[in-house]
């Protein structure tokens, strides 16, 4: 006990007095010392119960008040606290590289012009597309077919390609399941434009298909 | 031993006060009486009259005839959609569907969706197309139809305050509204929300126990 103490003093004091002020200036974005951190407090909430949307950040600021006053408490607290903030971190960059290597993969998979037709495209899916067949693309229940790892879509790109251009009012079987509802011609588009689209759908959510070659597209929309 | 007793004591006065503040906010903050708003004497006493959704009859997709008083004492939220719509209908169905996974097991709560196209949005029409949304649940979630023009009244100004309507110039011939209207047991508009919007629509959703909570107590 006395031990325990004695280091405590000695390592936790030197490491309270380099940490102290950092974690405050962190979470509490203000100057230092620990009478004033309960002044500051009523005042953080204050500040986040403003709005309703506020009302996660108060959880997140408590949590961190949580976080800093263990801190100083000393050694062993701490060492449980920053191994959850670790954790946390880990599980923030896991997150992110998740993205980022979906995003890699449509780079390695497409060429720079390729790229720039699946850019192009995401935002002409925004505009012409995502009403129905969703931002995530996996349409609506059995009401609209989905894109996403849709067996019909990626095996007949010219058929795609032509139903963009013109819509479909027959029945269609995608991944088994049968949909009815009748789809509406994009007569404003252009071949260009569609095979933008077709790019982006053709590589978004996990679809792997690769470059779509616009040339094709523009001899299957000739009519 | 003191500094650690200061600190446990601060903590516990922080989260009173956050749960204290919570409590509060849920059950003082009252959403608003939407709509015109008349006041009359009444032996000397001034009335407030509010605007009230006006009585309906219509039919939902197992052909069971939907009033008012089917929704009486309940809170219920209504759209207005079309089956063929090519623009914000289903971006609205399946904001919609977040409503109903919530509250679909909640007796006091319904959602009434009218269809504007009601020529084509026949009762066997809509019980498939409420299938193939994954509706099972035909208590909580009514696809009405009916006479085309009670439809329009009702979404007007005289009930439900959207614009719906048909329009030749309008991408599938009719022009409505995306809003979800937040209807309470007194038949008061207590809310708008866009439909197609998921941050309002996640506002709905935090909204309707507010409405709700009276029937806890």
């Amino acid at each position: 006990m006395r031990i325990r103490g004695e280091r405590k003093t000695e390592d936790g004091r030197r490491r309270l007095g380099d940490r102290r002020p950092k974690t405050e200036d962190g979470s509490w974005k203000t100057g230092v010392g620990s009478r004033k951190r309960e002044d500051r407090r009523p005042k953080t909430e204050d500040g986040s119960w403003k709005s309703e949307v506020g009302r996660r950040e108060t959880e997140v600021s408590s949590w961190e008040t949580e976080v800093s006053s263990w801190e100083t408490e000393g050694g062993r607290r701490k060492i449980r606290v920053s191994g959850l903030m670790v954790l946390v971190l880990v599980l923030f960059v896991l997150a992110c590289s998740g993205k980022k290597s979906d995003g890699a993969k449509v780079q390695e998979r497409l060429d720079n012009a390729e790229i720039k037709y699946f850019t192009n495209g995401k935002k002409l899916y925004t505009q012409h597309c995502s009403n129905c067949h969703m931002e995530n693309g996996e349409g609506l229940g059995r009401l609209i077919p989905p894109l996403k790892n849709s067996d019909y879509l990626l095996s007949d790109i010219p058929r795609s390609a032509l139903i963009i251009q013109n819509g479909i009012d027959s029945a269609i079987t995608v991944n088994g399941v049968e949909y009815q509802q009748p789809m509406p011609a994009n007569l404003s588009l252009n071949p260009t434009e569609i095979a933008e689209i077709l790019t982006y759908i053709t590589n978004a959510w996990g679809n792997e298909y690769g470059g779509i070659d616009p040339e094709l597209i523009k001899e299957v929309l000739k009519k | 031993m003191k500094k650690v007793a200061v600190l446990v004591l601060a903590i516990a006065v922080v989260f009173s006060l956050m749960f204290y503040s919570c409590g509060k906010s849920t059950s003082s903050q009252d959403l608003p009486i939407l709509g015109r708003t008349e006041y009359t004497e009444v032996n000397g006493k001034v009335d407030t009259i509010y605007h009230t959704v006006p009585d309906f009859q219509f039919v939902d997709q197992d052909s069971t005839i939907i009033t008012q008083a089917d929704v009486a004492d309940k809170i219920y939220v209504a759209d207005f959609f079309f089956g063929t719509c090519p623009t914000i209908c289903p971006i609205m169905k399946q904001q919609m569907l977040r409503v109903y996974g919530e509250f679909k097991d909640n007796p006091n709560f319904a959602i009434l969706s009218h269809t504007i196209d009601p020529e084509h949005d026949t009762v066997a029409y809509l019980k498939d197309y409420s299938e193939r949304l994954g509706v099972v649940n035909n208590n909580t979630w009514h696809f009405l139809t009916g006479d085309k023009d009670k439809i329009y009244e009702i979404g007007s100004g005289s009930g439900y305050l959207v614009p719906v309507g048909e329009d030749q110039d309008a991408p599938g011939g009719f022009i409505h509204s995306g809003a979800f209207i937040l209807v309470d047991g007194q038949r008061r508009i207590r809310g708008m929300y866009d439909g197609t919007d998921p941050k309002q629509v996640s506002a709905l959703i935090s909204d309707i126990p507010k409405l709700l909570s009276r029937y806890e107590d």
